[in-house]
């Protein structure tokens, strides 16, 4: 007979006990989530995330996507292979727009004054349904890489347009015509962003005339697709339960 | 027994705390930070001025003044292909209402000529209270920013009164403070609630970790299973329903704004005032800094083209102004605007038309030291820089870019 003897020893008392381990652990794992992913997001999307007229046809399209794709896709890995949990993007895109709505609030509207339009994020949830979506009809990773992940990058601009098209209405303004964005990044002073500093749609002889956003939305999904299995890769190295084997 | 619920929301209640914690403002720009030699022959700066330095919050402040491009360009600094002329202030204090270059709007990036001088202005609505001291600024491509003088300005009022509107090109009046805010925030609920009651779909299905952890190693090959033809009916209809609602919100808002215009990135090209030398000609012969005295001392061959007969009566350089009292007058615009009031005398007296002279010529300040030039000497490129204003009998003025090698005396 074994000196130690299990403190749960009914069925009542195993659910509580995995309840609080829940209780416990995911709050934990939505605060990491938030902070690794809103840091990754601020590296690599900063500008044309933070501000609205970066919000181009373009460079914010092609690089948000694309920028974004990475914690879905670990995510995915972990939470699929280990529990069969299809909701990786839309936790990650979901808490990633937690942060960045704090962010923008408390530093860019409480600590250095900008309006709030200013800086309004991104919309990528209707991105993350459908990752989380198309992984949970067809149950296979390979699907969502393929098939999701493109329609991941295709999406994108499709879902804000709603949010920045009073934006691109154009303005005269002291004899030159710009968009509303352009005059609100104008009017409002940021010292260390120059005008210059931004890097937007400025056309090139190879473009399609002003076809360039469903180029620069299906390139997206393309490289997105990519990214996908790269990260699931990292995922699946992160997920590694080598040290938690007796649980 | 530790309460978790408990603890989670203190943690959450202090991480908060903490995100709004006051953060102290900044209250200068790095105008001393930069090396001496760059400050002296970059960007040169001069008549610099604000037409007042205390407004309400809706009322205007006009900056204006000059600047003038180096002749000898550091090699090491990109050149103004691409610049912005900026104002560096602690945020939006401001809005820019307007900026002109030579009269042409500042609204685009510029490109610039090096020996050339510029004039500039810029029209600030105040829009919230702060006291700030406010530069003229010049952000360079590739280099960074060139910092120009500096001014103590209070905006009193409140914040909440002040509006900035404009007209589109579609008839519509809008204030830029809110506008499109509300609708950004409708859809940002909107798709948070779905993603909400997604997530809570699963969350809410019992303990997700332990006992799925378990059922995945169980199931093996077959944990697939544990997805129920519900839980995928549930994904098919987030899916066309993502679908559909996407479809409608994009050709809706191009029903709602069916004019719109891509974001514009043009650049243009200014030309160069006239030049402010007006025919008068100066070169430095030798100069040395004088350590102990922290005095500038250069000798100068000035050559006067002009009908008239002249007088040195300024020298500029990093924002700093040493005058000559009996030629030009200045006083500091404020606590921080160095004006060395009676730092320039010079040997040599007037040039007279047609005449070339050496002037023998001492700029003495302390601001040498406090504002970091005399740092000039351990500078990598010890070669300084400047402008110097004659003036003739009535009051004309004729500005000349200068500048050479330095020489240190130390004893």
């Amino acid at each position: 007979m074994s000196a130690v003897q299990s403190a749960i020893t009914t069925a009542e008392q195993q659910h509580r006990i995995y309840k609080a381990f829940d209780w416990v652990v995911i709050p934990i794992v939505i605060l990491v989530i938030t902070g690794a992913f809103h840091i990754h997001a601020m590296l690599t999307m900063g500008d044309w995330d933070f501000w609205i007229d970066w919000k181009d046809r373009r460079w914010w399209v092609t690089v948000t996507p694309i920028s974004l794709i990475f914690f879905p896709a670990a995510l995915h890995y972990l939470l699929w292979t280990n529990f069969r949990l299809p909701f990786g993007a839309t936790l990650s895109c979901s808490v990633l727009l937690i942060g960045e709505w704090a962010n923008r609030t408390a530093n860019f509207v409480g600590w250095a004054y900008f309006p709030l339009n200013m800086v309004v994020p991104a919309e990528i949830i209707p991105m993350a349904l459908c990752l989380d979506a198309i992984l949970l009809i067809s149950r296979s990773l390979t699907i969502t890489g393929i098939i999701g992940s493109m329609v991941w990058g295709v999406i994108f601009y499709p879902s804000n347009w709603a949010l920045i098209a009073p934006y691109h209405v154009p303005i005269e303004y002291n004899g030159v015509m710009m968009s509303v964005a352009d005059l609100i990044g104008y009017n409002y002073v940021r010292t260390g962003t120059p005008e210059y500093i931004r890097i937007i749609e400025e056309g090139t002889l190879r473009t399609f005339g002003e076809d360039v956003t469903p180029v620069s939305a299906f390139f997206a999904g393309f490289i997105s697709v990519f990214m996908y299995f790269i990260w699931l890769g990292i995922g699946a190295w992160f997920a590694k339960t080598t040290w938690a084997k007796r649980i | 027994m530790l309460n978790i619920k408990k603890t989670i929301l203190m943690l959450i209640a202090f991480m908060i705390a903490c995100i709004t914690l006051y953060a102290a403002p900044a209250i200068a720009h790095g105008e001393k930070s930069q090396a001496a030699y760059l400050r002296m022959r970059t960007l040169l700066w001069y008549d610099v001025d604000v037409s007042t330095v205390k407004l309400k919050v809706n009322e205007e402040l006009t900056m204006t003044g000059k600047f003038y491009w180096f002749y000898d360009w550091p090699n090491n600094i990109a050149k103004p292909e691409v610049a912005f002329l900026n104002i560096g202030i602690p945020g939006p204090v401001f809005v820019r209402k307007a900026s002109y270059i030579n009269g042409v709007s500042g609204t685009n990036s510029t490109r610039f000529d090096i020996g050339e001088t510029y004039e500039f202005k810029v029209i600030l609505k105040a829009r919230r209270p702060a006291r700030v001291h406010m530069h003229a600024l010049m952000n360079v491509k590739e280099a960074g920013p060139l910092i120009g003088p500096g001014r103590w300005v209070e905006v009193t009022g409140n914040q909440a009164d002040f509006i900035n509107e404009v007209t589109t090109l579609t008839g519509e009046t809008i204030d830029l403070e809110t506008y499109g805010l509300a609708n950004a925030v409708k859809w940002h609920i909107f798709w948070g609630v779905i993603a909400a009651a997604y997530l809570l779909y699963w969350i809410f299905q019992g303990p997700i970790l332990i006992p799925r952890y378990k059922k995945v190693k169980l199931l093996g090959d077959n944990a697939d299973d544990m997805i129920s033809t519900t839980d995928r009916m549930v994904g098919l209809v987030m899916l066309i329903g993502t679908f559909v609602v996407v479809t409608w919100s994009y050709f809706n808002a191009y029903k709602e704004y069916p004019v719109t215009i891509p974001l514009q990135s043009g650049q243009i090209t200014i030309p160069a005032l006239p030049d402010a030398a007006r025919g008068v000609n100066a070169e430095v012969i030798d100069a040395k800094y004088r350590v102990p005295g922290r005095a500038l001392e250069f000798s100068l061959k000035v050559t006067n083209n002009t009908n008239s007969p002249i007088k040195l009566g300024e020298y500029t350089a990093a924002n700093i102004r040493w005058m000559n009292p009996e030629v030009s007058t200045a006083e500091p615009a404020d606590s921080h605007d160095p004006v060395a009031v009676a730092g320039l005398t010079y040997e040599g007296g007037s040039v007279m038309p047609g005449e070339t002279k050496l002037l023998k010529v001492t700029c003495t300040d302390a601001a040498w030291e406090t504002y970091r030039l005399a740092k000039l000497i351990y500078d990598p490129d010890s070669r300084f820089g400047g402008l110097v204003f004659f003036f003739d009998e009535e009051g004309n003025r004729s500005v000349v870019a200068i500048g050479g090698p330095l020489i240190p005396v130390f004893i």
